[in-house]
């Protein structure tokens, strides 16, 4: 592993437990924000407490700012408590029957500062996240955007090395969750060292993470920026969430065979070999009858099997060649009379798709 | 088809009773109700009887005339320090039981629960085969120390710790294996060793039922008869407990023994009203 430079975290490491294998490599630099991003079971958690050694890896290695925390060759094994690292749980762990202050001064004081200067190191965090009106709280009188800060207190008050961040903002309601994603994102900033941050949540994934990794029963298959990530989504899971329809296919030039049927005249001439295709439901074009020549390329008749009324637009399925989702105004639906059963014709710009490599071995 | 209904009558308050916290009707079917009435009358009869049989109009005297205040004084203290030392020894026990894993544990975990079934005065002789000038453990307590253990008040309290601890470690063992390991993970991610993590973050957490325990196996200890009067005898002032007291006292002096027995019933009673939260809700409570 190169890359990880000498303050950040390198994992190159499988973790077996029971049928499920991890196995994963990756860096993060100092300063950097990780995200890591998949659904439920692919071995995000697994992964975060591998890397704060809650559990031993099977096999290979974690390094972090060039100190070996967990080589299974070696035997080398830094114990939990010892690892300079920062845990902000998605159930936060908030203890009960200590006070806020108390349970941000509870790290400074474990790792050896005495009871006075635990306090002040502790105020000074309280300070720093707006939480000092709340010192004398106990957790169970916080709201979930405040313990969601007291948690991050509590893992920064420890002045460690790296940050894990499990689904930092699962718990808190739609209403509170942008703000103290905001207030996440500047505090990220703050910290130094690097951060890992799991979520199954796309937007929180592109909103803090500096870089993204998509996490698969128990593989990477896919990293990039954020904006890679959303723009050309490597398998159907991540189309799913950025809200992509994905098709791979074979490109020729000027043409997508599409490995479901159907093809696609595309705009990118150079694209030869195993591609994926990404087409946002708003850039499909629907209408009752064969649209008359125009210049569009893509044009193919389907069935509508579903209508999902979103925020401000409907997301009609459809089954055709290739089987697309397509975003309309509620206006447009009641216009074309668009119902579950009818017959429509779709139509792309070939400007509109976006057709990029598949890497071997990954799935449609 | 038709399916004829039998209309029930339901009065003004079921009704609203029902509406209110829904489900089913409460009234219970006679086949359960006559055992049931039974039961109650089986457990409340013989205390109402000590209650009425009570000498109350010289409850002072009764209570005076015996070695009552000696025997009440050695159960409380020795009770006490029964408690403290299963709270110094039994909690750690309860600890390796609950949250290590070795070869052996199960069984380890039975022979400590073997005192709660095992008939005290068994154990008593275990005791006194274990701790007698020519015990096992005695003949050298006895030959280097010069220390005698049985028919003294360490006996007493020897025996009501052999009884009354596993109630404590099964109760901490139980809120330990209930509790949420999480914040011992969280802890320990902030840098806490295990013995710290023991001591400001899992003993906070099962306090309750700590309490609780420890309130058990006082009140366990201060009942214990069989084992105690096998391993440590009935020496007034010495080793005669309250529960021998009453036993001895009840073929002299019945009135006397109703009056001690009133005492422990009061002692029962506070114990319950402390432990209410536990016990009278009938479910679990954090």
């Amino acid at each position: 592993m190169t890359g990880a430079g000498s303050d950040g975290l390198a994992v190159d490491a499988e973790v077996r437990r029971g049928g499920f294998t991890l196995a994963v490599s990756l860096t993060a630099a100092a300063g950097q924000v990780l995200g890591v991003l998949g659904p439920n079971g692919a071995g995000k958690s697994t992964l975060l407490s591998a890397v704060a050694g809650l559990t031993p890896v099977t096999a290979g290695r974690i390094t972090l700012a060039g100190q070996v925390m967990d080589d299974a060759d070696t035997g080398t094994f830094v114990e939990v408590s010892q690892r300079p690292v920062g845990f902000v749980f998605q159930d936060y762990r908030l203890f009960p029957h200590l006070t806020v202050a108390e349970n941000v001064a509870f790290s400074p004081r474990a790792r050896g500062l005495g009871r006075q200067a635990a306090r002040s190191a502790a105020s000074r965090w309280l300070d720093r996240l707006e939480l000092t009106g709340l010192a004398d709280r106990k957790p169970g009188q916080l709201s979930g955007g405040q313990a969601q800060r007291v948690a991050l207190a509590r893992a920064l008050a420890g002045q460690p090395a790296l940050l894990l961040l499990d689904e930092p903002l699962s718990a808190l309601d739609a209403g509170t969750r942008l703000d103290v994603q905001a207030e996440l994102k500047r505090h990220l900033a703050d910290f130094g060292g690097p951060c890992l941050l799991v979520t199954h949540d796309p937007i929180e994934a592109l909103v803090l993470a500096d870089q993204v990794i998509v996490l698969e029963a128990g593989r990477i298959v896919q990293e990039g920026s954020p904006a890679q990530i959303a723009r050309q989504p490597a398998t159907a899971y991540v189309a799913k969430l950025v809200g992509l329809n994905l098709y791979p296919g074979q490109a020729d030039g000027s043409q997508v065979k599409l490995a479901g049927g159907g093809a696609f005249v595309i705009a990118d001439q150079g694209q030869h070999g195993d591609v994926l295709v990404a087409v946002r439901p708003s850039a499909v074009l629907i209408s009752n009858q064969h649209p008359q020549p125009s210049s569009a390329r893509n044009t193919w008749p389907a069935k509508i099997t579903g209508l999902t009324m979103l925020a401000d637009r409907v997301r009609l399925e459809l089954e055709g060649q290739p089987p697309a989702l397509v975003d309309v105004t509620p206006a447009a639906v009641a216009e074309l009379s668009l119902s579950p059963g009818g017959q429509v014709w779709l139509t792309v710009k070939a400007t509109e798709i976006e057709v990029y490599p598949r890497a071997s071995g990954q799935p449609g | 088809m038709v399916t004829r209904t039998a209309p029930s009558r339901l009065t003004a308050r079921d009704r609203a009773r029902r509406t209110a916290r829904g489900g089913a009707p409460r009234s219970v079917p006679a086949p359960l109700l006559a055992p049931a009435l039974i039961a109650v009358a089986f457990l409340v009869l013989p205390l109402a009887g000590l209650l009425v049989r009570a000498p109350w109009g010289h409850l002072g005297a009764a209570l005076s005339g015996s070695d009552a205040t000696q025997a009440l004084i050695l159960s409380l203290w020795t009770s006490t320090v029964t408690t403290g030392i299963s709270l110094v020894i039994g909690v750690p026990l309860a600890w390796v039981l609950a949250r290590s894993s070795f070869p052996g544990r199960r069984l380890l975990r039975a022979l400590v629960t073997l005192p709660l079934v095992l008939p005290p005065v068994v154990g008593g002789v275990a005791l006194l085969l274990a701790f007698s000038r020519v015990g096992l453990v005695g003949r050298y307590l006895d030959s280097w120390f010069g220390l005698t253990i049985p028919f003294t008040p360490l006996a007493v309290i020897l025996a009501q710790t052999f009884v009354a601890m596993p109630f404590l470690i099964i109760t901490v063992e139980g809120a330990l294996l209930s509790a949420d390991q999480g914040f011992e993970e969280a802890a320990a991610t902030l840098g806490a060793r295990r013995m710290t993590v023991f001591r400001r973050v899992t003993v906070p957490l099962i306090a309750p039922s700590l309490a609780a325990g420890a309130v058990l196996c006082w009140a366990r200890a201060l009942g214990e008869f069989g084992a105690t009067i096998t391993f440590a005898g009935s020496f007034p002032g010495q080793t005669e407990t309250m529960p021998i007291a009453v036993y001895y006292a009840l073929q002299t002096d019945p009135d006397a023994a109703i009056a001690l027995s009133l005492v422990l019933l009061l002692v029962s009673v506070v114990v319950l009203v402390s432990l209410r939260d536990r016990w009278l809700r009938g479910g679990a409570v954090s």
